[in-house]
């Protein structure tokens, strides 16, 4: 419909409307939508996802996806613990179809506001049982990508859960039955990231892997991503922009998240890159990094936010600390949860995880000589940042 | 509409500040325990319920030292107009001390109004559930508000007696039945029970849309959505300014009037043709609703109830 002719029946749907046209030209404004300009293989499973990819954490409207998809995002990361979003996925679907063109990765593990991702050494029915429920939220009879999500949280013993016989065969089920496609694992760290993630890509089960990897990560995640690639399991990246802190930093005009976007699809192993979408500005913004090379402005821009933030922020995956700390806190962990509190408004998830915890942060205030920071090889300020992280997430009195 | 409630509708705004801002700062001097002066209301929760006891004697918090338990989120509950909060825990009788399967956290937030903008916040992503006024649950909480008390549930083992505590905890609760005053000027046939919601940021995935209270309404079969949200500029300047954004994404926007107040008409691709209007410095809409006669037909039946016309 023009919009003459839509002002038109709007006074006349309206009666005593007045009909006048508000804003610029609307015909402008859809020209200037942008568009996905690269689409890469994910492994071996003959999948191509958008370089900038749908994260669905804070999924709040259904029609953010369609106007995603319409913009050429094609993959979209979702979780039944990522409070309504895979509902709101679901009703996404339910209203606007084009299932096949909507590449849908989700995570073994329980629903709600407050759930968890699954322990290892469940009987099979239980991991089946959390993707019929998915399936049910997410209005569709297949999910393209399941995933043993977030390995490396909860300290050791993590092998039996990234290789647990009854998950595998609890997928081989779902796969069999057309239920699920492919199988793929995740970490956000911080416990042995590297190790364990090197593990799900030479153990053969697992058809892509997602992990942090930023700008700000330690050199090892390039050898697990070359690795990946020799072996054909495709790699996605998340946590892109290193704790998403906010950053008025620009460099020759380029955006800091546009640069810290083009510097994780520098790399050829990447198949795509996943990044939380909670409005259609955002989503603008961030589909307009599609296809952008990583240029010297974008390094520029990437120095001045490292300048501003290195010594706050704890590196996904390092872990380098735990061994130094004599009551055994977990360390990394509890700075995640900060973060997550701090950075990402997720407040309550970062409380709860935290009053999980059997070694808290309380006695890192007073603990002498902090050998936690001296063993931090990038300057963090792990005991100031312990102390407020406790601060902030205690739930004891 | 009087300056009190003009205030009550502030909170969304200060909701959203007191967590992404003020409570993210944490002040030291803040933690002094000292529960003296504090009434709480440890006499409404029982020594047991649904086969747990309670573990020793429940706490009680005020403004003073609420950063004490939920440090970094006290702004939140401050700034709602919190009383105080009270907390006991519980754990199956042969269970060792310390370790408590469940806390029940009864927060007075001195009015209903209060106790609901707590939930409201709180209950992203959970499920209905039929407790007090209204309430919510996921596998390892529960929540619900009774008159002017918000209460929250959490368990740290399986969960497995949550929900029959929470209930005990509903009806161990006194009732109250003045409703929401945020709710007090949406039309009440068709409203869905347990069907209203707040939506903190990005209503309809538009940043520029906050704290808005929505309700469900099913009339014959019909389900769609009232919403209403405090305006942050004068009419005129949000009209255009939300004009200009939805223009941008491709959506065709027209100037309308709803029971003569003045208002605009969208007609968007994804959201189908949505409405609001402007009444008493706060912006009323509908959306999903079938035909744009329906939608002005609802949006002046609002509109009037609204502005008590």
């Amino acid at each position: 419909m023009k919009r003459r002719e839509f002002i038109k029946s709007t006074a006349a749907a309206l009666g005593a409307a007045a009909g006048v046209s508000i804003g610029g030209s609307s015909a402008a404004g859809a020209e200037s939508s942008p568009s996905i300009k690269a689409y890469r293989p994910l492994g071996r499973t003959g999948l191509k996802i958008s370089d900038i990819s749908f994260g669905g954490g804070k999924l709040a409207s259904p029609s953010l996806v369609a106007r995603a998809m319409d913009m050429g995002v094609n993959y979209i990361d979702t979780a039944p613990d990522y409070g309504r979003s895979e509902d709101n996925l679901g009703e996404h679907i339910k209203k606007y179809g084009r299932r096949d063109k909507l590449i849908v990765a989700t995570k073994f593990c329980d629903y709600g506001a407050y759930g968890q991702h699954l322990a290892g050494n469940l009987p099979e029915s239980k991991y089946i049982e959390m993707v019929e429920g998915s399936l049910r939220r997410l209005n569709t009879d297949y999910i393209d990508a399941v995933f043993v999500h977030a390995m490396g949280e909860g300290g050791h013993g993590q092998e039996d859960r990234l290789l647990s016989e009854n998950m595998l065969g609890a997928f081989a089920k779902l796969k069999k039955a057309g239920k699920a496609r492919f199988l793929a694992c995740s970490s956000h760290g911080p416990n042995r990231m590297e190790e364990l993630m090197m593990k799900a890509v030479t153990c053969g089960h697992f058809d892509y892997v997602m992990m942090a990897h930023n700008f700000m990560q330690f050199p090892k995640i390039p050898d697990v991503m070359a690795e990946a690639a020799r072996r054909g399991v495709g790699v996605v990246a998340m946590k892109t922009l290193a704790g998403a802190r906010e950053a008025n930093i620009s460099a020759g005009g380029q955006s800091f998240e546009h640069a810290a976007f083009a510097w994780v699809l520098k790399n050829p192993a990447v198949a795509g890159l996943v990044v939380t979408m909670s409005n259609v500005r955002d989503l603008t913004h961030y589909v307009q990094a599609s296809g952008q090379p990583f240029t010297q402005q974008s390094q520029a821009t990437l120095d001045q936010y490292m300048a501003a933030h290195s010594a706050e922020y704890c590196r996904t995956g390092c872990g380098d600390c735990l061994s130094a700390c004599p009551e055994g806190v977990d360390v990394a962990s509890i700075l995640r949860y900060g973060m997550y509190f701090a950075d990402y408004g997720e407040e309550k998830k970062a409380m709860a995880q935290y009053a999980r915890l059997e070694k808290k942060a309380d006695a890192c205030a007073d603990c002498a000589g902090a050998p936690c920071q001296a063993a931090c090889p990038y300057g963090v300020h792990v005991q100031r940042l312990m102390t407020m992280a406790h601060q902030e997430l205690s739930f004891q009195a | 509409m009087s300056a009190a409630r003009a205030g009550l509708l502030l909170i969304p705004a200060l909701i959203a500040v007191a967590v992404y801002i003020d409570g993210q700062r944490y002040d030291p001097a803040t933690l002094k325990f000292d529960a003296t002066g504090h009434a709480g209301a440890g006499a409404l929760l029982p020594m047991e319920a649904a086969g747990l006891r309670m573990e020793g004697a429940s706490r009680i918090y005020g403004k003073d030292n609420l950063f004490e338990y939920v440090n970094g989120h006290a702004e939140f509950f401050i700034s709602l107009g919190f009383k105080s909060l009270t907390v006991a825990a519980y754990s199956p009788p042969a269970s060792p001390p310390g370790k408590p399967e469940y806390t029940v956290d009864l927060y007075d937030m001195g009015a209903p109004e209060n106790a609901f903008g707590a939930l409201a916040q709180e209950s992203a992503g959970m499920d209905p559930a039929d407790l007090g006024a209204m309430g919510f649950s996921s596998g390892r909480a529960a929540m619900f508000i009774a008159g002017k008390y918000y209460c929250k549930l959490d368990s740290f083992g399986a969960g497995g007696k949550l929900a029959e505590l929470a209930r005990a905890m509903a009806s161990a609760l006194p009732e109250d039945e003045t409703g929401l005053p945020q709710f007090a000027d949406f039309p009440k046939t068709g409203a869905v029970k347990n069907g209203r919601s707040f939506k903190r940021e990005d209503y309809m995935g538009l940043d520029f849309i906050q704290g808005v209270f929505e309700q469900e309404y099913d009339r014959a079969g019909e389900r769609f959505f009232a919403f209403k949200f405090k305006l942050g500029d004068a009419r005129e300047a949000f009209a255009q300014k939300t004009g200009d954004a939805l223009k941008e994404m491709g959506a065709e926007v027209a100037q309308a009037a709803f029971a003569g107040a003045m208002g605009i008409l969208v007609r968007d691709k994804y959201e189908g043709s949505w409405a609001l209007a402007f009444v008493n410095g706060q912006a009323l809409g509908a959306r999903q609703i079938g035909d744009e006669k329906a939608l002005a037909a609802f949006m002046e039946e609002f509109v009037k109830k609204a502005s008590g016309s």
